[in-house]
């Protein structure tokens, strides 16, 4: 199937005191319809800025300034203001992690769903109540009535993040981004709401972009994983072949570093040392040298590429020791 | 050698008053935060208390610390009740039980730099003199893995983890018995997490210290305390061995926390 979001080599550029720094640096993906991507990274990765990019929402001063976003035919890292504001909230959507900051307080959860029907669709103004509900049914809340007459503060924030993704689809967007969706929510809550986007996308052939620091947590809802570090995509893979075998130091490391629940007991627990750097301070050669346990002398002056791994077909890394973590994994 | 246990917390509980919603309104029974709490924790061991936002387990530890006062119950340090202690008598015994935040960059004077911020409790308590002060924050600031030349950096200045290990740091200045720890990992990167972990278990062993762990996180939790209790709606609903809890849970809720946790692979 052909991908509704195409992005290529995108670069996004923030001014500091010490000239431009290259917050992300050089990303591509592809998305299809009915698929659902994690782009995982932790704080400084860049993973949520490429989100805001596609968007055109990068935050002033920052600006990009190479790439390309093939969405419906159109590259909307070229459109302006206006024509990005129609698609949207209507074929391209977010949902972000804090849904209390994300709706207006003052505003009943009924004329918030209804106010993005009428902007995008005049037309369907009488349709729109009963429209709202049953988008608030679809997301599983069937006490719809109480609900589109709650405001924001008298709901749980379960139900506030369900109301965000039923404003978020509403308009059936073929492509969704959701940015830490459940950071904020429990670890049951979290589940069922990574449930519900997956039904979505599957029900609705949407594509939805997941957006997490936890790789853990995302990874039995996505189709295909990629690794973001210090702004470069360190490696994508489909989900169960990254688990079977992560093919970059880094994502391995965070596998191993992650506690869990059929872990092993002993002290110390694998870790990753050191910590991921800031954008303006990053080292020379490949970004996570000074953390790895492959590093070799190249791994200080090469910026290795992302690349098909000789010996693993279909599988995508950026390491110039990757061949050492092929012949590891087969022995 | 004291035979009562560290903390022993019995039939705890914590109401707190709701509005009426509005002034002719009928009277609100108030909310039961914390609804007969009990757990003993001995010298030197880590128990987790896990549950979902709302569950009361942070009120637990408010009450532990003293900073709420319980409608009932009684906490008992090393058998002395502590629910009935005025302000003044609570200062000295609160060096002995020690909290560390979730957020370390609200819980850090931005003005103060990483030695100030962890000589600040023993000046507070008037422990030596400025300069054995400043001597005692630095060794500390070593011990939690920060570089001595890092001492005289502002909070801002330091990544995530790294103001962890400063709030742990200043946790320790007073030599606590007890370490009340808040979702101490769970704003920190997962690259992180683990190093953390590691600091807090060793920390443990060298010291001899007493854990209060609190968390959401079940595997977090399990990799720290080799007991755990599961609170709900105010409700301790299980308490167990770490091994118990995982191989048999009891309650009903607990197997649904377990059943939410990402899957193994």
């Amino acid at each position: 199937m052909g991908a509704v979001l195409s992005v290529h080599d995108l670069a996004i550029e923030f001014p500091t005191p010490r000239g431009f720094v290259r917050a992300v640096d050089g990303v591509s993906f592809d998305v299809a319809a009915g698929e659902t991507l994690a782009l995982v990274g932790e704080s400084g990765s860049g993973k949520t800025l490429t989100a805001l990019a596609v968007l055109g929402l990068v935050p002033a001063p920052g600006r990009v300034v190479t790439g390309r976003a093939f969405f419906q035919q159109r590259n909307l890292l070229r459109l302006d203001e206006g024509e990005l504001r129609a698609l949207r909230g209507r074929a391209l959507s977010i949902v972000f992690q804090d849904p209390l900051s994300a709706l207006h307080p003052l505003l009943t959860i009924g004329r918030q769903l209804t106010e993005v029907i009428e902007a995008h669709e005049p037309a369907a103004k009488r349709a729109a109540p009963a429209r709202a509900a049953a988008a608030l049914a679809e997301v599983g809340l069937l006490d719809a009535d109480r609900i589109l007459a709650a405001y924001p503060h008298e709901l749980s924030g379960g139900m506030r993040q369900r109301v965000l993704i039923a404003m978020a689809v509403l308009l059936r967007p073929a492509l969704l981004f959701a940015d830490e969706p459940t950071t904020a929510l429990d670890s049951a809550l979290q589940r069922s709401v990574l449930e519900l986007l997956r039904a979505l996308a599957h029900k609705n052939g949407m594509a939805v972009v997941l957006i997490s620091h936890d790789l853990e947590r995302v990874a039995e809802f996505a189709d295909r994983v990629q690794v973001l570090y210090a702004g470069r995509t360190v490696e994508s893979a489909r989900t169960d072949e990254l688990f079977r075998r992560a093919l970059h130091p880094y994502t391995r490391g965070l596998l191993a570093s992650s506690p869990r629940l059929d872990g092993a007991l002993s002290f110390p627990l694998p870790s990753i040392p050191g910590q991921p750097p800031d954008a303006g301070a990053r080292p020379a050669g490949c970004a996570f040298h000074p953390r790895c346990a492959f590093v070799q002398e190249g791994c200080r002056l090469r910026v290795p590429e992302l690349a098909e791994v000789r010996g693993a077909s279909g599988r995508r890394s950026a390491c110039l020791e990757v061949a050492r973590l092929v012949a590891e994994a087969h022995a | 050698m004291n035979a009562a246990p560290l903390l022993e917390v019995q039939d705890l509980v914590k109401e707190f008053p709701r509005p009426r919603r509005g002034w002719l309104a009928p009277r609100v029974a108030p909310l039961r935060a914390v609804d007969g709490v009990s757990f003993t924790l001995a010298r030197g061991q880590a128990l987790g208390l896990v549950g979902e936002s709302g569950s009361g387990k942070t009120t637990v530890a408010r009450l532990v610390l003293g900073l709420e006062r319980a409608s009932s119950g009684s906490i008992r340090l090393e058998g002395r009740e502590l629910t009935t202690l005025s302000r003044a008598e609570w200062r000295p015994l609160r060096r002995r039980v020690q909290l560390v935040f979730q957020d370390p960059a609200g819980a850090l004077d931005p003005r103060h730099t990483a030695l100030d911020c962890v000589a600040e409790g023993l000046a507070i308590q008037r422990l030596g003199k400025p300069r054995e002060r400043r001597l005692r924050a630095l060794e500390l600031l070593v011990s939690v893995g920060l570089a001595p030349r890092q001492a005289n950096l502002y909070p801002h200045e330091f990544s995530g983890g790294q103001r962890q290990r400063i709030g742990i740091a200043r946790a320790l200045a007073l030599e606590p018995e007890l370490l009340v720890l808040d979702e101490p990992v769970s704003a920190l990167d997962v690259s992180i997490r683990a190093q953390i972990l590691n600091l807090l278990h060793e920390l443990q062993e060298r010291r001899g210290l007493a854990y209060l762990f609190i968390a959401h996180d079940l595997a977090v939790v399990r990799a720290l305390c080799p007991r755990i209790a599961v609170m709900q709606h105010g409700k301790l609903v299980e308490c167990a061995s770490r091994d118990e809890l995982f191989a048999r849970p009891q309650h009903e809720y607990t197997r649904a926390l377990l059943a939410a946790a990402p899957r193994a692979r």
